[in-house]
């Protein structure tokens, strides 16, 4: 009974995965093979794509680009229809030239996406190599040892001297350097538009909770600017006494803003503070550290006009992704918004 | 031979799930020998004595559990049989019941059409050879046809043969008939009605709802959605988060959006992944929620939305009914919860503005106390041990003639 549902149906009867790759070219390692990619000799996937085997494989290679960036680029297939995430996972470990474990370098570990047969498009690995190394090893193994995986391209590392690419070439690949280097400039001229999309880009690739948490404060600015300030100012503040005497807010109450999460959430924390503290009384903000941050939170705009040095595209360095513009927006959105 | 008849049909698969080492070792005549000592043990009468096997077992849900919870005290030994073939030859001599539930997972493993229809033939040959044993047969209808049927002819002619050759048809929405006339009949005779249970019980809660929402990273004045259970293409994530920006716009204000569950097909997820990974509002817990995380969620949320385009009974509708939140279902799924209306909102899947004003009325039922009121009474009614009272009083009187 078994025999009639399965295997006796000629042409009916579908190509395993291992099948399907072999004949799209995939040739499997044997063990030579891979004892030459461990002991450097042989690039095995440079020129023929490999089935990568169920237990994985390491090649080693000789370095000499120092600390330069570094990368390498491979095509994953897989003969599933659909695209796996991560299904081929690297790590990169270094050594010295007499073959020693760089300790003080962590492996890096990082993973590639495997397409579906005939839609793989090469994809890149960075890493930074220690200064002293000489040999870097390639570790790749499969993510789930079921799924069948072919790999084309070279495992020995390359470094990397290509010029940035315009923003949407990069958002159309899956070079997290490109990525990394619009997301810099972004940052730097506080292009929070643009910082959205290439952060979504990275976060939908690579899941790194830092991409993560910059979208969450990119997204939270932008929120605020949006609702000019309505989010701020609707912040419940609970004071009993009152006071004439002006209050003098020469320093911040709480920590520094770390841009490390939602400025919403530490504008609530230092605003909370800082009414405690003035019980009512009108508020005057000297000049001194912190005074970007000083003055948002008492909703006082700064006195100084905006002259050619502090155009209004400039950077408030105290808040990543906030230009001058934009941090005047927030502070009128709530004058003395406590 | 045992196990071969799954070979065949390929369900194999079913048993890759994490399994229990009982059902592996047990043997189906050790487990109808355990199934009566069992039933003596509580004092049961040899004549009132029945066994009860189901079919296929589902580890990650806890649905078969609950349904069987008072089987013992009702006179059934219930235990689930991990191989078809070894159904054949019932050992004991008490009344053998056969209940299947997802049997569509017989296709499992099938990749052809031709396949697919021989498979059909045998589950069907292999019901007529129970049937001819003297084994009665059951059949709970989960869904109209499973969510994502690879061989849909293939699956309602299964369905049509397995609603002919039931003695017994146990449906948990009261339209499961009407529903399913369009594709196979079901005669009237044969069918009884017991909802699906509450969750009461199954789950630990424990946690408050600000502890929950910490936990989670959620502010106190965030109003949070949840979409909760097994991500595939049919329950309408996707479409939910494309409409998501509308329904912030409708609100004024942003919502924090939890989906949570084991991904279904790996090109849908990887377009959930796509339109999340853009949204700092949205969550995506792309895995199996663990029983000890499942009431973090649901305590941390206002409302529990299933944006299914289709379904018959919701599990998740009456999980978010057990922790007290209201959830929104399709209109299809609303009679299914009688007595919990206040917390179930129901929206047209072919309307594309139903859902957005739905989930309004949800977010809106939960600041209502009563809301909680109503769902606490239907989760008490309608906890496991009941229903499954209710399930076997059931099938004894249909079993005795009495109906």
């Amino acid at each position: 009974m078994i025999s009639l549902l399965h295997g006796h149906h000629g042409t009916e009867n579908p190509l395993t995965n291992t099948q399907r790759l072999r004949k799209a070219g995939f040739s499997k390692m044997h063990r030579v093979h891979l004892l030459c990619a461990r002991l450097g000799l042989f690039d095995v996937a440079a020129r023929v794509p490999r089935l990568l085997p169920k237990r994985g494989m390491v090649f080693v290679s000789r370095w000499t680009g120092g600390a330069r960036e570094a990368f390498v680029e491979l095509s994953v297939s897989t003969a599933q229809p659909e695209l796996r995430r991560g299904a081929v996972v690297t790590r990169i470990s270094f050594f010295t030239h007499f073959g020693q474990k760089i300790k003080t370098a962590p492996c890096v570990y990082d993973s590639f996406f495997a397409d579906p047969l005939g839609h793989a498009t090469p994809q890149r690995v960075y890493f930074t190599p220690p200064a002293e190394a000489r040999w870097i090893m390639v570790r790749l193994t499969r993510q789930n040892k079921g799924h069948r995986i072919g790999i084309a391209g070279s495992l020995s590392p390359k470094t990397t001297s290509e010029p940035m690419l315009a923003l949407d070439e990069a958002l159309a690949l899956r070079d997290e350097r490109q990525l990394r280097l619009r997301l810099s400039v972004a940052l730097k001229t506080c292009n929070r538009r643009d910082g959205l999309k290439i952060l979504a880009r990275l976060i939908y690739l690579k899941q790194l909770p830092g991409d993560m948490q910059a979208l969450r404060v990119v997204d939270d600015l932008d929120h605020m600017i949006a609702q000019a300030g309505k989010s701020i100012a609707a912040i419940s503040e609970q004071t009993t006494e009152t006071s004439t005497t002006p209050f003098i807010y020469s320093k911040l109450y709480g920590p520094v803003y770390s841009g490390l999460y939602p400025l919403s959430k530490w504008l609530r924390m230092e605003r909370s503070k800082l009414a405690a503290h003035r019980r009512s009384a009108p508020v005057i903000v000297p000049p001194g550290p912190h005074s970007f941050l000083r003055h948002l939170v008492a909703g006082i705009p700064e006195q100084e006009p905006v002259t050619e040095t502090r155009s209004p595209t400039m950077p408030v360095g105290e808040i990543p992704w906030l230009n001058l513009r934009d941090w005047q927006t927030l502070v009128k959105a709530c004058p003395d918004g406590i | 031979m045992n196990g071969a008849l799954e070979r065949t049909l390929g369900v194999s698969g079913v048993m890759q799930e994490p399994f229990s080492e009982i059902d592996e070792i047990r043997t189906f005549e050790e487990a109808c020998v355990d199934a009566k000592l069992s039933l003596f043990s509580q004092g049961i009468a040899p004549e009132n004595a029945n066994l009860l096997a189901y079919y296929p077992r589902a580890y990650s849900n806890p649905f078969q559990n609950m349904l069987y919870s008072a089987g013992l005290e009702n006179g059934f030994g219930c235990f689930s049989a991990n191989s078809l073939d070894a159904i054949k030859d019932p050992v004991v001599d008490a009344p053998l019941f056969m209940h299947y539930h997802w049997v569509h997972r017989i296709f499992n493993q099938i990749e052809t059409t031709r396949d697919a229809v021989r498979a059909v033939a045998i589950f069907h040959d292999h019901l007529d050879q129970l049937r001819d044993d003297g084994v009665q047969i059951i059949w709970t209808i989960h869904n109209l046809l499973s969510h994502r049927a690879k061989f849909p002819d293939e699956e309602l002619e299964l369905r049509a043969g397995l609603g002919a050759r039931a003695d017994h048809i146990h449906i948990m929405n009261p339209a499961t008939r009407e529903l399913c006339a369009q594709y196979y009949e079901l005669e009237a005779n044969k069918i009884f009605c017991v909802p699906h249970p509450s969750y009461y019980g199954v789950y630990g809660d424990y946690t408050s709802r600000a502890q929950a929402r910490f936990d989670l990273g959620i502010m106190p004045e965030q109003r949070v959605l949840l979409l909760f259970g097994s991500l595939g293409r049919y329950k309408g994530a996707k479409e939910f988060l494309t409409g998501l920006e509308q329904l912030e716009d409708e609100m004024g204000e942003r919502v924090r959006v939890l989906i949570a569950g084991a991904p279904d097909e790996t090109d849908y997820m990887e377009e959930i992944y796509a339109l999340a990974s853009s949204r700092p509002n949205v969550s995506v817990f792309g895995h199996h929620i663990k029983d000890n995380f499942v009431h973090i969620l649901f305590r941390a949320c206002d409302a529990v939305v299933c944006p299914y385009d289709i379904g018959l009974n919701s599990g998740v509708a009456a999980t978010a009914a057990t922790f007290g939140c209201p959830v929104v279902v399709p209109d299809i799924l609303v009679p299914t919860m009688t007595g919990a209306e206040a917390g179930v909102v129901g929206f047209n899947p072919h309307q594309s503005d139903s859902l957005n004003r739905a989930v309004l009325l949800a977010l809106e039922a939960a600041r209502n106390p009563a809301t909680q009121d109503a769902l606490s009474k239907w989760t008490a009614r309608n906890q496991p041990r009941l229903v499954s009272q209710r399930f076997f009083a059931a099938l004894k009187a249909r079993v005795s003639g009495e109906v």
